[in-house]
C-alpha cells in the first residue's frame, strides 16, 4: 500500500489516493485532500457533508448511496458536484477519510 | 438555479410548434427497418461540430418524443442516432421508462441519456469496475446538471412546475390523460428530452478532448 503525506502526517492510501486508516483521520487531512482538488477552503456545507459520510461510514462501515446522502443532509445533487469537483464518491468520501466506495453506489 | 421563465417560454414553443409529422415518421421507420447506422465516430470533427451536433440532438429529442409520445425513447433514439450507437430494440425495451412506468419518477429525459451513456461509456469486456464507477460517475454528473437546468429529475415535478403548472399523473386513469393531451403535454413534454439529450451528447463530445 502507498504512503503519502497529508497535513504532516504520513499515511496509507490505496492507488485513488483513499486514506486507508479512517482512524488517522481529521479535518487537517479533509483540507490537504480538498487543496489537492483545488479546494483551498471548506464551508459549512463542505464539513455538513463530509461530517456525515464519515458517521454513516463509521455506523455502518459503507458509504450511504447519494440518495441517503442528498436527503440526510439536504445538499442536492447538483450542489454536491460543485462543492466536491470529482463528485461525492471521488472526492466528498475521500476528503472524509473513508474508503472509495465500491460497486454501484 | 433554472430559468423557468425561460424554459416556460420553451415548452410554449413546442407548444406551438408545426410538427413535420410525416419526416420524422419516415426517419424512424427507416431505422426501424434498417437498423440504427453505425458511425466512426472523429473527435475532432466531434469537437469542431459540437454545438451543431447539441442542437441537433436537441431538436432531434423533442421530434421523436412527439412521435413516439415518450420522453425516454425519444431521448434515446436522438443520441444513438447521432453517434451511430445501439440497435432499435433498445428503443423498444425503453417502452416502459417514461417516469419510471408512469409513476411520475425519473424522467425519461434522464433515463434515456443513461441508456446512451451505457452503451458509449460502459465496459465491453465486463466485469470491468473501474469502467462501470466511472460510468456511473458520470451519469451522476449529467443528473446534477439536467437537476440544474430544469430544477427537477421527477417526471411529476416537472410536469407541475414546468410543462403544465399544475400536478397530474397522464398515466392515472383515462381523464388524466385526456387532459394532459388537451393541455399539449406531449408535445411540451419534449423539453426534458431535448434537454437532456443535448447535455448527454455535450458530455460525450466533451470526453473526448
Amino acid at each position: 500500500m502507498a504512503q503519502r503525506e497529508l497535513a504532516g502526517q504520513m499515511v496509507e492510501v490505496d492507488d485513488h489516493g483513499f486514506l486507508q486508516e479512517p482512524e488517522k483521520w481529521n479535518e487537517e487531512i479533509a483540507k490537504a485532500f480538498a487543496a489537492i482538488e483545488g479546494v483551498n477552503e471548506l464551508t459549512e456545507e463542505h464539513w455538513k457533508v463530509i461530517h456525515y459520510l464519515r458517521n454513516y461510514y463509521l455506523g455502518f462501515n459503507i458509504c450511504p448511496m447519494v440518495r441517503k446522502l442528498t436527503k440526510q443532509t439536504g445538499v442536492g445533487l447538483k450542489r454536491l458536484w460543485e462543492l466536491f469537483p470529482q463528485g461525492p464518491a471521488n472526492s466528498a468520501c475521500k476528503w472524509a477519510g473513508v474508503p472509495k466506495p465500491t460497486g454501484c453506489v | 438555479m433554472a430559468d423557468y421563465e425561460a424554459l416556460k417560454s420553451r415548452v410554449q414553443e413546442l407548444a406551438e410548434r408545426a410538427w413535420d409529422a410525416q419526416a420524422i415518421e419516415a426517419r424512424v421507420k427507416k431505422m426501424v427497418k434498417q437498423g440504427i447506422p453505425k458511425k466512426k465516430l472523429d473527435p475532432k470533427e466531434l469537437i469542431a461540430n459540437k454545438q451543431q451536433i447539441i442542437d441537433r440532438v436537441r431538436r432531434r429529442a423533442e421530434e421523436y418524443n412527439f412521435f413516439f409520445k415518450n420522453c425516454a425513447q425519444g431521448t434515446a433514439l436522438s443520441l444513438m442516432e447521432e453517434f451511430g450507437l445501439g440497435s432499435m430494440e433498445i428503443i423498444k425495451a425503453l417502452t416502459p421508462f417514461p417516469g419510471i412506468g408512469g409513476t411520475g419518477e425519473i424522467c425519461g429525459g434522464i433515463t434515456g441519456s443513461l441508456i446512451t451513456f451505457g452503451l458509449y461509456f460502459g465496459p465491453d469486456d465486463p466485469p470491468d469496475f473501474e469502467k462501470m464507477n466511472s460510468t456511473i460517475m458520470t451519469a451522476q454528473k449529467f443528473m446534477a446538471f439536467f437537476e440544474g437546468e430544469i430544477g427537477h429529475m421527477y417526471c411529476a415535478d416537472i410536469i407541475e412546475t414546468v410543462i403544465l403548472g399544475h400536478r397530474i399523473n397522464p398515466g392515472e386513469s383515462e381523464q388524466a390523460m385526456m387532459t394532459f393531451t388537451g393541455e399539449k403535454g406531449f408535445e411540451k413534454c419534449g423539453l426534458p428530452p431535448g434537454i437532456g439529450a443535448s447535455l448527454a451528447a455535450e458530455f460525450i463530445i466533451d470526453s473526448m478532448k
